[in-house]
């Protein structure tokens, strides 16, 4: 759990999240970084037999879907536990092959070709690697971000650095 | 009085030593801080008499010992100032200059001590009360010159971060630093003073001089370390209020663990031990509340809809004690396979923010330990 851990702050020291924690700033600003559109898009009774989020992307574009019938912050998490999923970089999940278009990507985006899609990842459990990862990320983005505008970042100046140290946020 | 204020000293020393361990790994500038603090709480601890005679058991001349801790004291100051100031960075060969000077500095009086005929003498009458050697003057000369040179450095940084500090504990503390290391040069430029006066055939009385010295000394040191400390009071509180918030969720969050342990991400037994930090307590607690959530996702399930209203008929108008019912139903039925089919009820929307779930999941979860939840589970509504 400590490597886990070390290896989700690191990544976290290049991403700058919004304080308070604002989940569309946050999203915009990824998606600015891919290069690619990133679409949020609600679905409701994703969850009931399926992972309660999941992750779609393809050649020109990213969806992130999820169950909104549960509480915000939980459907926040939900979202970012798909995100850091593109921030770890995570390639592998869901079998997203020809017949899938008959299953949930078909349900949930019809029109898309499931031929084209380059990566899907949905939030089911954390007995996988990929899964705790984007999970531990997830839980850090937001975790941190409820605390106060110095953590999370590092601090650039002489009084950012010892107010650090000193375990006092400015 | 100075029996005291050395027992004071210590204890907060050697307390501050032990709270901020988990902080070594944190980074080189948290290492410095704690290296600082150790090696000082280490030079006054091999200072008192009974440690001191101990040391003598099996070092020779025990009484330079805390000057040495002294001095690494000094050097991991020194190296902490450098890298909150990040001097490091425009002068890439400074951590080796800062290790080769305070090297310098301990060669030079282990060089001094040697040659002085009968040793470096510590207590004030004995090392006024006869000629001093030449060596001896030395040694003290470099002691108290470099760590009055690393105290003073310190005592202007402190006080110029203090100024563009905010008004609060932080200005506080910092000032309170400033104090502190201010106090302790002042500390050591009077007694080189002393000793070059004395080197030089003039001899005041140092039993009047003596006690006051080292209580300035000790008082700049608790001021030191209290100042440290003030900044992080505020944070305390809300580690104190994040551990009253955990127990709260404690109920409701082990039945979804025991009910659906997949969905546990960090391991009890690991979260208590690298989640106990001041940091890691708020990441347990919003894992605590995720992990309650999802469980309640999975139960949503399991709750026809009508579940709620009659929970709220059957309790009255009591938010938490209504939901409370109907995870206890929704439980129930999970635990026969009792899928429920149609449409389902939903929880109850609540603030987005962590404090709002963490209120709200409290004020279910204690509501869940009553005995009508258990009995509407028992009969639930046809």
């Amino acid at each position: 759990m400590s490597r886990l851990r070390r290896r989700c702050e690191r990544r976290l020291e290049d991403i700058p999240v919004p304080n308070p924690f604002d989940l569309d700033v946050f999203s915009a600003a990824l998606a600015a970084h891919r290069g690619r559109p990133l679409t949020l898009q609600p679905m409701p009774g994703l969850s009931a037999g399926a992972p309660c989020g999941l992750w779609i992307s393809v050649p020109t574009a990213d969806y992130v879907f999820y169950d909104p019938e549960t509480s915000r912050l939980h459907a926040e998490h939900i979202v970012l536990h798909e995100l850091s999923h593109m921030i770890s970089g995570h390639t592998t999940g869901i079998d997203a092959g020809p017949e899938a278009g008959d299953g949930a990507v078909g349900r949930l985006v019809p029109d898309l070709d499931p031929r084209t899609i380059d990566t899907m990842l949905g939030r089911a459990s954390y007995t996988t690697a990929q899964e705790r990862e984007a999970e531990t990320l997830a839980s850090l983005i937001r975790a941190r971000s409820a605390q106060g505008p110095a953590t999370g970042r590092r601090p650039s100046d002489t009084l950012g650095r010892i107010a650090d140290v000193l375990n006092f946020p400015t | 009085m100075n029996g005291a204020l050395t027992g004071i000293v210590l204890v907060l020393l050697w307390g501050t030593v032990l709270a901020r361990l988990p902080t070594f790994w944190r980074g080189a500038r948290q290492r410095a801080m704690w290296a600082t603090l150790t090696s000082l709480a280490l030079a006054k601890t091999v200072a008192t008499p009974g440690v001191n005679a101990l040391a003598g058991e099996f070092l020779p001349e025990p009484q330079i010992i805390p000057h040495l801790f002294a001095v690494a004291t000094a050097f991991f100051l020194v190296r902490f100032l450098s890298l909150i100031t990040d001097y490091d960075a425009a002068h890439p060969h400074a951590a080796r200059r800062q290790l080769l000077l305070a090297a310098a500095v301990l060669g030079t009086m282990i060089i001094l001590m040697a040659a002085t005929p009968d040793g470096i003498k510590t207590k004030g009458n004995e090392l006024m009360g006869t000629a001093i050697a030449p060596a001896a003057a030395g040694y003290w000369v470099v002691l108290n010159g470099y760590l009055g040179a690393v105290l003073t450095i310190a005592t202007a940084l402190f006080w110029r971060i203090g100024r563009s500090a905010p008004a609060g504990p932080l200005r506080h503390g910092l000032r309170a630093l400033a104090t502190g290391t201010f106090l302790i040069a002042l500390y050591a430029a009077l007694k080189t003073g002393l000793i070059l006066m004395h080197s030089l055939g003039v001899s005041p009385s140092v039993d009047r001089i003596e006690p006051a010295a080292n209580a300035t000394r000790n008082i700049g040191i608790i001021i030191c370390v209290t100042g440290a400390a003030v900044p992080a009071a505020g944070k305390l509180r809300s580690v104190v209020h994040a551990y009253r918030s955990l127990w709260a969720l404690r109920p409701l969050w082990q039945v979804m663990r025991r009910t659906f342990p997949d969905m546990i991400l960090f391991p009890r037994r690991r979260a208590l031990l690298e989640l106990a930090g001041v940091d890691e307590v708020q990441l347990r607690l919003y894992r605590r509340v995720i992990e309650i959530r999802d469980g309640m996702l999975t139960l949503r399930d399991y709750l026809p809809a009508g579940t709620l209203a009659a929970a709220r008929r059957y309790v009255g108008e009591h938010p938490a004690l209504v939901e409370a019912c109907g995870i206890a139903l929704a439980l129930r039925r999970h635990r026969s396979g009792a899928v429920a089919a149609g449409n389902n009820d939903r929880w109850a929307e609540i603030g987005g923010e962590v404090a709002d779930e963490v209120a709200w999941l409290s004020a279910v979860g204690a509501a869940f330990r009553r005995e009508e939840p258990a009995a509407f589970a028992r009969h639930p509504p046809k």
